[in-house]
């Protein structure tokens, strides 16, 4: 009778009891659901942004996520989580329909508004450090750690990933290459956007020692033909939602030779382009060593070609 | 024969009432979580589950009851606003949007959004919630004072003039706009959709109060001038014989409208097509006369945004889609039944 064990915590009047019954049967939701909802009370997460969600994932709280948002896709269990949508616009009743003790969120999560109404409806909602550097993500682990209650595994988690790093940024080449790359973001037919200065996408080319072609522009950035051609970049790194490391699919090379101008730099005239998952490359989660690595790897591999 | 016109337009507005009011209800039953009916009761604190945060009263009351209220206090604005400057240009195609006061706000938001918070010293004063919201305000209202001080200077008394200054100042706000887009940062540049889309996510109760208290003030300022924009429906030069001040008119006009469209777009980003619609399906159905029209497409376009956005809300749940998607949607294929219906009566 694990119904009678939890009711009596509050003293309820008989005729409430009957109102509730009455209100009860009219919207569905029956005391005894209730009860069981409550009798397996676990801590329920709601993770925005990918990279943060890797990193709950892997201090072992996956169980506990119950809710993520659209660039949340790795490990491939969250997908099936129900989605809360794009991190700027999300929705206050949705998240709090999943009745989450903590909403975890990346610092470009919004609107503020739903933010801090989340707050005031007593859900614990913390802002991760932001950060593309490596010592950043060490701090977001601990802070996270913090948030779920598992300093003990965040903190050996963040020193097996700052060996790692250790490691990585050992074999880093001492003077860096001078391997001019174009970073594009989302190739539509007509547009192409690339990678400045300031950028996530900047900064992993950094780590794995190459040049950015476009460093002297900021953000991301649509750019002209005649640009394009005058950065002559060497190599193409491009990137893919849902995809893995596997260049020259049928669909990508497609895209690529559309790109007006790219056949007059080097990079198209050997047709050295690599293709990578956006979120491994660019979530800046526990994945972000391995993501230097095989950036490293593939780059190094095709400029020998 | 005019007992017959009243009993007609008080059947219309009753019916209309009741719609609005099946709406409001519909909309509060429906939403992400499933909502115990005890709710109404605001007296009792009814236990709930622990596993949910907030109790089912607090739902309610405190989330989904102002959202709704705020849907149709927005949508009465939008429509109310609509009719009027449909009523002031004598031009079915007349909106907040086509004078360029709703991206004369959203210039003004955009404008802050990319340079303001870029500033150290006011970085942080600009990180406040109202901040953005008076910005945009404050964009619609000079907007309206540019409007009408180049009307008034350079194309006295011409309608077709504001009309055309109108369509230049959206010009230049879309512009600036672009620009802001193109020079803002990742993370501004999402704050800018914002904008762009519309939500109604910022309800609270202070803005229903605050938006009720403007509807109430508008509308008694509107009551003075209705028999004179109903004269000027015959003609500008029908209303100057019969003795309408036109420059007065049009600038009490253009600052209602302004402060109707300003507060919309300052708080719920820009939500297009209900002060294009909302009218034109009373004026459909309930004739010309503007007696009619501004409360009967006050309350047709707190209709709609209250069915677009509940649709909004629940329809991806637990995201939630942007709700101009829904009000073209709704308002368009509402629209073109009409449009169909009415020629097929009239043939």
């Amino acid at each position: 009778m694990p119904l009678l064990r939890i009711l009596p915590t509050r003293l309820i009047g008989r005729r409430e009891l009957l109102q509730a019954a009455c209100l009860g049967v009219l919207s569905g939701i029956t005391s005894a659901e209730a009860a069981q909802v409550r009798a397996n009370s676990k801590r329920r997460v709601v993770c925005v942004g990918g990279g943060l969600t890797e990193i709950v994932c892997a201090l072992g709280q996956e169980s506990s996520l119950v809710g993520v948002d659209t660039t949340s896709r790795f490990p491939i269990g969250v997908r099936r989580l129900p989605s809360v949508g794009y991190a700027r616009n999300l929705s206050l009743e949705g998240i709090l329909a999943l009745a989450p003790h903590n909403v975890i969120v990346s610092h470009d999560a919004g609107p503020i508004s739903v933010l801090s109404r989340l707050r005031g409806a007593g859900v614990a909602v913390s802002t991760a450090e932001d950060g593309y550097t490596a010592e950043a993500l060490i701090l977001r682990i601990k802070q996270l750690g913090r948030i779920l209650r598992c300093e003990e595994r965040a903190q050996l988690f963040a020193e097996k990933l700052w060996r790692e790093w250790g490691a990585v940024a050992q074999r880093a080449p001492a003077p860096q290459t001078n391997i001019r790359v174009m970073f594009v973001l989302g190739q539509s037919p007509g547009q192409f956007i690339v990678a400045g200065a300031g950028t996530g996408a900047h900064v992993m080319l950094q780590y794995a020692g190459l040049q950015n072609a476009f460093a002297d522009t900021a953000g991301y950035r649509p750019i002209t033909t005649e640009a394009l051609i005058a950065a002559q970049p060497d190599l193409l790194v491009l990137t893919q939602p849902d995809s893995m490391a596997h260049p020259n699919t049928p669909s990508v090379s497609e895209s690529i030779m559309q790109i007006k101008g790219l056949a007059m730099t080097p990079a198209a005239r050997a047709s050295r382009w690599l293709v990578f998952d956006t979120m491994f490359l660019l979530g800046f989660g526990p994945r972000m060593p391995d993501a230097i690595l095989a950036l490293r790897r593939a780059s190094s591999d095709a400029m020998r070609v | 024969m005019s007992r017959i016109l009243r009993n007609s337009a008080a059947s219309a507005t009753l019916g209309l009432l009741i719609v609005l009011l099946l709406a409001v209800l519909g909309a509060t039953h429906f939403g992400a979580l499933v909502l115990d009916q005890s709710a109404w009761l605001f007296w009792l604190d009814t236990p709930d589950s622990d596993m949910l945060a907030v109790s089912n009263r607090q739902i309610l009351w405190d989330i989904r009851l102002p959202r709704v209220l705020f849907a149709a206090l927005i949508g009465a604005s939008l429509g109310f606003s609509g009719a009027l400057t449909q009523a002031l240009f004598r031009n079915p195609l007349a909106e907040p949007g086509l004078l360029g006061i709703s991206s004369g706000a959203a210039c003004a938001a955009a404008l802050s959004i990319v340079f303001l918070t870029q500033s150290q010293a006011l970085g942080g004063a600009a990180s406040h919630w109202l901040v953005l919201p008076l910005i945009a305000f404050s964009g619609a209202v000079l907007v309206c004072l540019l409007l009408d001080g180049v009307s008034r200077r350079w194309m006295a008394g011409s309608i077709a003039g504001l009309l055309l200054t109108g369509i230049a100042i959206n010009a230049l706000a879309g512009a600036v706009i672009g620009l802001c887009a193109y020079t803002a940062t990742d993370s501004q540049l999402r704050s800018l959709t914002f904008w762009t889309l519309g939500t109604l996510s910022n309800a609270s109760w202070t803005l229903v109060t605050v938006a009720s208290g403007l509807l109430v003030g508008v509308w008694v300022a509107t009551l003075g001038l209705v028999q004179r924009l109903n004269a000027l429906l015959l003609g500008e030069n029908i209303a100057r014989h019969v003795g309408v001040c036109l420059p007065s008119l049009r600038l009490r006009v253009v600052l209602i409208v302004a402060a109707l469209a300003g507060f919309a777009v300052a708080f719920c980003g820009v939500i297009g097509f209900i002060g294009l619609v909302a009218p034109h399906l009373v004026r459909m159905t309930a004739g010309a006369d503007l007696r009619r029209v501004l409360p009967l497409s006050a309350m047709g376009g707190a209709t709609l945004l209250i069915c677009a956005d509940t649709l909004a809300r629940t329809i991806a749940v637990p995201a939630e889609v942007p709700v101009g998607i829904f009000t073209a949607l709704l308002g368009s294929s509402f629209f073109l039944w009409l449009l169909v219906r009415g020629k097929g009566r009239a043939t």
